[in-house]
């Protein structure tokens, strides 16, 4: 059985057949589990979660994303923090960070006492998005989505995308990786490691 | 007291002295710093003298070089009783290289500012030498040998700058032949990079044995059993740390289910009573039917078979039954038919065989009569079930609170643990060779969680190391007769206060500088504090307070506008009403936390918290007292830690508390506070209104009197009011009686070194302005960085040209 016949996985000939039959049911497993290693996995594109901000909509990727904790929230306020850092919050026993992302992104902030919290992760670390409300997730769609090799620019081949750059402060149009259905696709590991780093400056400072 | 000048008695000779003085300490200053360009003299030699520096009390040159000969004389003296002490051993004691490091150090300081040279660079080989010894490179033998001609090759020097008024050369050319006869080698880099090399090793070997004993097994101890006779007698059990920590872990989590639990009871009551009130408006909408029923059978027209009056339903039977229990009278019906004679109870009773009789609206008002009675039943059941469960949940709460009390005892150590190490470090002690030292301990049986004892061990032991190293400074200043009569007094007492132990390691005599700095950032890591005070017995001594357990803080339950925060019980000395209060300085806790301003409910009388601090004594206005609360401390992410906040906690509604370190928030609010001023001048450029015209203070604050004599003129003459302190603890205690506007730190010290004071500004929100310069031989970039790191202003090395320091002044103060 050095050589067998390529097989399709849903139509045989009548010579596979044959072949098929010629083998004992050692072998035929063996086969049958080969076919099965080597199956083609269709690949699943990585889903997004719509957000409404302040200005526009942003995708947030659901594989950076912990949970999405409905309002009410309990938040504390800490000393010396950024003004987008909403608060702390307890989730799951632990102390996070918050941060208001419409106002981190665009200087602007909505009211956010029927918001969603967002908890995300980074590095290890967990913290919270506050954004004003949540749409539906969404596959992303790579021939869709725009890379913008300069975020400040224009993105002229979105259809109707506003440039991230009029949108969102020019610190973090950065964090805009691309662009699907006028919203924008956020790196958001990228945006939360720089959270976290002004968060820790913002102590030194205040 | 404050050496101050007196300027109104300032002659013309002395002025000529003076300027004599001023030439030759320029002289002096400009041999010592090799390569530095030409010192201009500018305003202050050429300008002429004013009144008030006239009168200042200066010393003649001749004074200040006996002044700078006795003090050599001393230091010298010093080193050769210390190597007296040195025995040629295959390894010499680490106490008595220090003192002998430290003495060097003074020294070359004291003399590179007199402008000698040779005596300083000898000096500084003596601290060369040291290292060497001390890592290795250089046997003890030979390195003794080295040490015994070097401190000859410094008396030769001094004699010969007695006898003939300069300093001879030739001693330390002789010095350096002989180094390189016994094949040693000192450069003052290869040196130092060796000496890193060890300390960093010393560093390693340090973190590797700390945390040795508690990671296999603990051992448990019941905590019931306090006494020293009881512990040689309890028994002992091993347990497996992760296990333990488990368990610890649990109980926390139970302890923490306490709070949500009561509030969920909370919850259930408050439905449950709802539930009563829904039960109460049902009555009466029962009734309410029940009438309108009546209302609408009385206006039917009576039906021929003569049974018109007769109630509909049972249910309006029972409340005519009752009307008529109630009221003695029996129903009539308001209409105009005859009066007919009242029905017996029994015949106004719901018959099924009678079900004809009743109209739909009469099953429907009995239906609802059924079901209120039995929502009253389950009602009742409800509440007795619920009465049931409070008790319950109580009697768990308890329990869960036993169970973690019990648990952290589990977990407790007594101090006296500690004990036989530090008596052990005492008598090692080079002051313990020196004098008698008596080693007292009090309240030693105290537990404390033995994760931090364990913590506390190479700190506590460091700090009794540190502070006896320099067992010699007492014989300088007190002849022999007198130091074998008055024993030194080493003693530790402990101490609890609620959750917290304070722990005081009290020295009779003067100590050596550094300790503080040593040990405050393993202290902090404790969440403790440690602050130096002088005794009643004169010396100096280490006040250190520390969480009793892990986890766990006790405190104030406080309104801050909406908000609440803890403050623990340690930082509270008393609580006051905001009418009463007029004393101290006052704050509020929602402008130290700089959380946005809320309106205030009116004329509400708020809390005063005084807070526990060194003087002057703070207080702290907040909207409210809401009780005390124990509660678990989480600590926060390192990103999220803030000073002034110790950690948070999070209460049974899933609200997270922050935990506050009051004086923190005090001190990092002064700061800010400065800065605000600072950057509101520079940009309204209103500098006079800010700046008081008046004489700025200095104070100076060195261990060499030639030291301190040379700055108090400069700074005298240059038109500065200038204050000395010669030891670490005299320097906080005049920082802290008169605050000056500026302050001149050595590094070495005794008591407290330079470090040591820097730190504890910190804790002196009154401090916060004073500026601060470094003036020290030490030039290392690795002293310079702490400097900086622990709140240097500027960082000066000796010796420092006259017009470097009085720019630096003048830069500072003007800023």
């Amino acid at each position: 059985m050095n050589e067998q016949p390529t097989v399709s996985a849903t139509y045989l000939e009548e010579k596979q057949l044959q072949h098929l039959e010629q083998l004992s049911d050692e072998e035929f497993w063996d086969y049958a589990r080969t076919l099965a290693y080597h199956a083609p996995v269709a690949a699943q594109p990585e889903e997004y979660l719509e957000c409404t901000l302040s200005k526009g909509s942003c995708l947030i990727p659901l594989s950076a994303l912990n949970e999405v904790v409905p309002p009410p929230h309990r938040l504390a306020l800490l000393p010396a923090t950024p003004e987008w850092m909403a608060g702390v919050v307890a989730w799951r026993g632990q102390v996070i960070a918050v941060i208001d992302l419409s106002m981190y992104l665009s200087g602007q902030t909505l009211d956010l006492s029927n918001g969603k919290l967002l908890v995300a992760g980074h590095a290890g670390l967990a913290l919270g998005l506050l954004v004003p409300s949540i749409g539906q997730t969404a596959p992303m769609q790579h021939d869709a989505q725009v890379a913008l090799e300069d975020p400040t620019a224009t993105v002229e081949d979105a259809e109707d995308a506003e440039p991230a750059s009029q949108l969102y402060l020019p610190s973090r149009a950065i964090f805009v990786k691309g662009v699907q259905k006028e919203a924008f696709v956020l790196d958001v590991l990228s945006l939360l490691a720089d959270a976290v780093q002004e968060i820790e400056i913002a102590a030194s400072n205040g | 007291m404050d050496d101050e000048f007196n300027k109104k008695e300032l002659s013309a000779e002395d002025l000529a002295i003076l300027q004599a003085f001023d030439e030759m300490n320029l002289e002096g200053w400009e041999e010592g710093k090799e390569g530095e360009e030409e010192r201009s003299e500018k305003d202050i030699a050429t300008r002429p003298l004013t009144d008030q520096e006239m009168g200042a009390n200066f010393l003649t040159p001749e004074e200040m070089l006996a002044i700078f000969v006795g003090e050599a004389s001393e230091d010298i003296a010093t080193l050769r009783q210390t190597l007296q002490q040195l025995e040629p051993d295959d390894h010499l004691d680490g106490t008595h290289l220090q003192v002998l490091q430290r003495t060097a150090h003074k020294l070359k300081g004291t003399t590179g500012a007199m402008g000698c040279t040779a005596m300083s660079t000898i000096a500084h080989h003596i601290e060369e030498l040291v290292k060497l010894i001390t890592n290795g490179t250089i046997a003890p033998f030979i390195g003794l040998n080295a040490l015994v001609q070097t401190v000859h090759a410094l008396e030769m020097t001094l004699d010969s700058l007695v006898t003939s008024g300069e300093e001879s050369s030739g001693p330390l050319s002789e010095l350096e032949a002989e180094y390189k006869a016994l094949n040693i080698e000192i450069t003052s880099g290869q040196a130092e990079k060796q000496a890193l090399a060890t300390a960093a090793e010393g560093e390693q070997e340090t973190e590797s044995t700390i945390h040795v004993p508690l990671r296999a097994t603990v051992e448990i101890e019941p905590a019931s059993k306090t006494t020293q006779e009881s512990l040689t007698t309890m028994q002992v059990m091993r347990v497996d740390v992760d296990r333990f920590e488990q368990l610890i872990q649990h109980t926390e989590q139970l302890a923490e289910l306490s709070s949500p639990l009561e509030s969920a009871q909370a919850e259930v009551g408050k439905a449950l009573q709802e539930l009563q009130t829904a039960q109460a408006r049902l009555r009466h909408l029962e009734v309410l039917v029940s009438a309108q029923l009546v209302a609408k059978n009385s206006s039917v027209t009576p039906e021929p078979n003569g049974n018109e009056d007769r109630p509909t339903s049972s249910l309006i039977a029972r409340i005519l039954d009752e009307s008529r229990q109630r009221t003695g009278q029996h129903y009539q019906r308001k209409s105009k038919a005859p009066v007919q004679p009242a029905k017996t109870a029994d015949s106004l009773q719901w018959d099924d065989l009678e079900i004809d009789r009743f109209t739909e609206n009469d099953v429907l008002a009995l239906s609802l009569g059924e079901a209120i009675a039995d929502v009253a039943t389950a009602s009742a059941q409800l509440r007795a079930a619920f009465a049931q469960l409070s008790r319950i949940t109580q009697q768990h709460i308890d329990l869960a609170a036993n169970v973690r009390d019990d648990t952290l005892l589990l977990s407790l150590a007594q101090i006296s643990a500690l004990v036989p190490r530090i008596e052990r470090a005492v008598m090692m002690s080079a002051l313990a060779q020196q004098h008698q030292v008596f080693f007292e301990t009090e309240g030693e049986t105290t537990e404390i969680d033995q994760d931090i004892l364990e913590q506390l061990k190479q700190p506590l032991l460091q700090l009794v190391r540190t502070c006896t190293a320099y067992g010699s400074h007492k014989a300088a200043e007190t002849g022999v007769e007198e130091q074998e009569k008055a024993a030194d007094r080493i003693w530790l007492h402990v101490h609890t206060v609620d959750n917290e132990v304070n722990i005081e390691v009290g020295f009779s005599m003067t100590v050596a500088g550094g300790a503080l700095d040593e040990v405050q950032e393993a202290i902090r890591r404790l969440h403790g504090t440690i602050v130096a005070r002088r005794n009643k017995l004169g010396g100096v001594s280490f006040h250190l307070r520390l969480p009793r357990s892990q986890g766990a803080i006790q405190g104030f339950l406080v309104a801050v506008g909406s908000r609440r925060v803890v403050v623990p019980f340690s930082q509270v000395r008393r609580i006051e009403h905001s009418t009463e209060h007029a004393a101290e300085p006052l704050y509020t806790l929602n402008g130290l936390l700089g959380f946005p301003l809320e309106q205030a409910p009116p004329e509400s009388v708020r809390a005063v918290i005084i807070l526990q601090t060194e003087r002057p004594p703070l207080a702290v206005e907040v909207d409210a007292i809401l009780g005390e609360t124990r509660l678990v401390v989480k600590p926060l992410a390192p990103h999220l830690q803030r000073r002034g906040i110790v950690g948070t906690a999070i209460d049974g509604t899933g609200n997270i508390l922050l935990i506050v370190n009051v004086p923190e928030l005090i001190n990092r609010y002064e700061l800010l506070e400065t800065t605000v001023k600072v950057a509101a001048i520079r940009s309204g450029g209103n500098h006079s209104s800010y700046t008081a015209q008046r004489q700025p203070s200095i104070l100076v604050a060195d261990d060499s009197v030639y030291i301190r004599q040379s700055l108090h003129q400069t700074l005298s003459y240059a038109g500065y009011k200038v204050s000395e302190a010669d030891d670490g603890m005299k320097t906080l205690e005049r920082l802290l009686d008169h605050p000056p506007d500026a302050l001149l730190l050595d590094i070495e010290m005794p008591n407290l070194n330079g470090y040591d004071v820097l730190s504890m500004m910190h804790a002196h929100p009154v401090l916060a302005n004073v500026k601060t310069i470094m003036l020290t031989s030490r030039m290392s970039e690795k002293h310079k960085a702490r400097a900086r790191e622990l709140g240097a202003d500027a960082y000066l090395t000796k010796p420092c040209p006259q017009d470097v320091l009085l720019e630096t002044l003048r830069l500072l103060l003007k800023k």
